[in-house]
């Protein structure tokens, strides 16, 4: 997907209506309060006089493509970047979430409504995946995390340092954001994903208590390399794409390259993945990034015939049936050996995969209470855990691998 | 004199009549359960299975004697089970809304699970991995520890105190431990609520031959401890006191249907999850279609009737012919709520019944 780079001229609007059109939650930090309040009239002629100096500067960095992601956008004005976001959910239909990126030393321009303002480079950010911390430690943004919820799934060591230490709060325990913590931080970035539900998502609430809070749609990628290239959505907030598509770039590179060697695989075996619970297996859709991580590293998935790109929910007896000679199982579960899958159903054993030993666990890099950095890292390097998928499918294409993130079961 | 005979012989033989049917329709609600499911079977290669025959395929044959058979068998002990577990409540606290779970026995097993689930998981895979109790056998274990703490609890109760007064008990502790649950959740993460959710839908498959081992037993004990005490519950309809002056040893008894009916409860609870509905609807069905309070013919029908509704929940659940399953809960209450409103509407002598 291309990028519009250059002028737009059709945002221009006179300098008083800026007042009028911005949506009064805008507001970010100390300057922010100062455009709520400001009704003077001496404030708004420094505000055109700013505008007048400012504004006609041209945004610093240079434009990056987006190739593989499709939920995200970046368009560079002179002022401004602007970022758009969309299928932020399953059913989110034609509802995209807007944000215009405003240098914190400029003015903020006349910009369309519903159009969310945050300044940039965010020196304070907040998030509440801890999935961001793959592109915090690619990029080097330790410094500006202040705030961090979810620590008992974090599996990044500097970032449980800095919790520990103090310097990054956490703001959120369980279902229960801790929203006066995560208001005291000042945060200029708050990353988030939502589901659609107004019950579980924090941006409602967030938005609400006029913090900076931007939505990210990776997780509903359909592409391992287009969640990656997330890596370049949170670049833009610190003026960082370059450096983010050098990596990204080395990235995808090398993922096309493993999957151009496991092209060459005689065989495709077949593979399971996930485990049932309730009696419900939900196994991976069609569609779904692990699928086509499956298919790139030359296995045979068994649901890629489906098309949806979450989860389905099937009867065990129906993947039983037809699951039941398949060559490889992945991601049983929390199990890390054999004997404690088979204690959790004794007719997991009857399936080939089990009987013959290939089950594999994605369990190598967690430690133990909750944090695993294949959510961390192995989003943002694909091409990591296609190199041990391959391994496992294919160990002659890459001889002596050393595993990263999956490990067998014995 | 004659006519008294008379009809006497003739509620016998409707009596045993609808235990045949009921018996009959069992049966053929176990074949359908065991015949349909998301995968298509043919009638042969189910039979094939059932005997054994070295000619079906082995995935198929696994299916049946693996998947359908110990869910099917599991439904018919877990409704039983419900359904006596509820007509001794509502008999021993003469109210026609008592269930199972009216005790506190659901409540305290939804927190072993929770701080199962919800507290030891996440603080360490390792202490599941040592004690070689994952997944499932860790909920059941749970589960049951926490419905006996709760009975111990309620026993130590019932001798000191009346009826009502352990009623409301039943229903503090309920509340009580409601609370911690919700405490719980809230403080979570949504991944391990996940799991917590899934126990709470309730389902029949995830009993496999190894945890039947466990549970059936259970449930017949619980089952067959209950018909010495056919007589003192006939009494306890009429109220304590009058049960007292008909002889019966009122405590004790009293002990004892609880603790089965805890037993049942906790047991089906601890493997399926918490059931909702079967306990309080099944008995309701079976005083409207007998017409009888004699515990001499209604045990055996609550059993015959909670595990034919437990089967049909189950077969609705499944629904077969696709490959995805409904929350087994969601069916039950949905059977469950209109047969309760007919009972209310048609049997306008229910106050009769608890001698009110």
């Amino acid at each position: 997907m291309a990028v519009l780079i250059g002028r737009k001229t059709e945002v221009h609007v006179s300098k008083r209506s800026h007042f009028s059109t911005t949506p009064k939650w805008v507001c970010v930090g100390k300057w922010g309060d100062c455009t709520r309040q400001c009704s003077t009239h001496l404030e708004i002629v420094l505000w055109i006089a700013l505008t007048f100096v400012l504004g006609s500067s041209p945004v610093l960095g240079k434009a990056v493509e987006i190739t593989y992601a499709k939920n995200f956008s970046i368009e560079y004005f002179e002022t401004h970047k602007i970022v758009t976001v969309r299928n932020m959910w399953r059913g989110s239909a034609n509802l995209t979430f807007n944000y215009a990126l405003v240098p914190r030393t400029a003015a903020v321009p006349d910009l369309p409504s519903g159009m969310r303002i945050i300044r940039t480079p965010v020196q304070r950010m907040s998030i509440l995946e801890t999935v961001y911390l793959g592109h915090i430690k690619s990029l080097d943004l330790y410094d500006e995390l202040v705030g961090l919820a979810n620590v008992s799934l974090a599996h990044d060591l500097t970032a449980l340092e800095q919790v520990k230490g103090g310097y990054t709060n956490k703001i959120q325990e369980g279902s229960s954001l801790n929203i006066e913590t995560l208001l005291m931080l000042e945060s200029d970035l708050v990353l988030t994903s939502a589901m659609g539900n107004p019950q579980f998502d924090a941006h409602p609430q967030l938005e609400r208590a006029k913090q900076p809070v931007v939505i990210t749609a990776g997780y509903m990628e359909e592409h391992p390399l287009g969640r990656s290239e997330w890596l370049k959505f949170t670049a833009v907030f610190f003026d960082k794409e370059e450096e983010a598509s050098r990596i990204f770039d080395k990235i995808a590179k090398r993922y096309n390259e493993l999957s151009h060697i496991a092209s060459s695989a005689g065989s495709h075996p077949t593979v399971l993945a996930n485990a049932p619970y309730g009696g419900t297996w939900h196994v991976p859709g069609g569609r779904s990034y692990i699928a086509r991580t499956i298919e790139d590293a030359g296995g045979d998935y068994l649901f890629s015939d489906d098309s949806s790109s979450g989860g389905l929910p099937k009867d065990f007896e129906s993947v039983y049936h037809r699951a039941a000679e398949v060559d490889f199982w992945l991601n049983p579960g929390v199990h890390r050996d054999l004997e404690g899958l088979r204690s959790q159903d004794s007719r997991f054993a009857r399936f080939k995969a089990f009987e013959i030993g290939n089950v594999y666990n994605n369990t190598l890099r967690s430690n133990g209470i909750g944090g695993n950095d294949i959510w961390e890292r192995g989003v943002l390097h694909p091409e990591w855990v296609l190199e041990d998928l391959i391994a496992i499918f294919h160990p002659e294409l890459i001889p002596n691998h050393s595993f990263r993130f999956y490990e067998k079961l014995d | 004199m004659l006519s008294a005979n008379w009809t006497g012989r003739f509620r016998m033989n409707r009596t045993s009549g609808l235990l045949i049917a009921l018996m009959f329709l069992n049966l053929v609600a176990l074949a359908l359960n065991i015949g349909l499911g998301s995968v298509p079977i043919s009638i042969s290669d189910i039979l094939g299975s059932l005997s054994g025959s070295e000619k079906v395929d082995k995935v198929l044959s696994g299916i049946v004697l693996e998947f359908r058979l110990p869910r099917g068998l599991t439904a018919m002990l877990a409704g039983a089970a419900l359904s006596v577990s509820g007509l001794m409540m509502q008999t021993v606290f003469r109210n026609p809304l008592a269930d199972p779970f009216v005790l506190g026995v659901n409540g305290g097993a939804s927190l072993g699970v929770a701080i199962a689930l919800l507290v030891l998981a996440p603080s360490g895979i390792a202490l599941t991995q040592n004690l070689k109790l994952s997944g499932h056998i860790l909920v059941v274990v749970a589960a049951s520890v926490g419905a006996g703490t709760v009975l111990m609890i309620l026993l130590a109760f019932a001798r000191r105190v009346d009826v009502m007064s352990l009623l409301i008990l039943g229903l503090m502790i309920s509340y009580g431990v409601g609370a911690i649950v919700s405490i719980l959740i809230f403080y979570s993460m949504a991944d391990r609520l996940q799991s917590f959710f899934n126990w709470s839908f309730g389902n029949f498959s995830s009993v496999t031959w190894s945890h039947f081992l466990v549970f059936a037993p259970s449930v017949v004990i619980g089952l067959v401890a209950v018909a010495p005490q056919f007589k003192s519950l006939d009494a306890f309809l009429l109220g304590e006191r009058y049960a007292s002056s008909m002889g019966v040893n009122v405590r004790r008894s009293r002990i004892l249907v609880l603790g089965s009916a805890s037993l049942l409860a906790g047991a089906v609870t601890g493997f399926c999850g918490p059931i909702g509905f079967v306990g309080i609807a099944a008995p309701h069905f079976c005083r409207l279609l007998f017409k009888t309070p004699s515990h001499r013919i209604l045990v055996p029908s609550a059993i015959l009737f909670g595990s034919l509704i437990a089967l049909i929940a189950d077969l609705i659940a499944k629904a077969p012919g696709v490959e995805a399953t409904l929350p087994l809960n969601a069916v039950t209450a949905l059977i469950g709520a209109p047969v309760v409103i007919a009972a209310l509407l048609k049997q306008r002598n229910l106050r009769r019944v608890f001698g009110g």
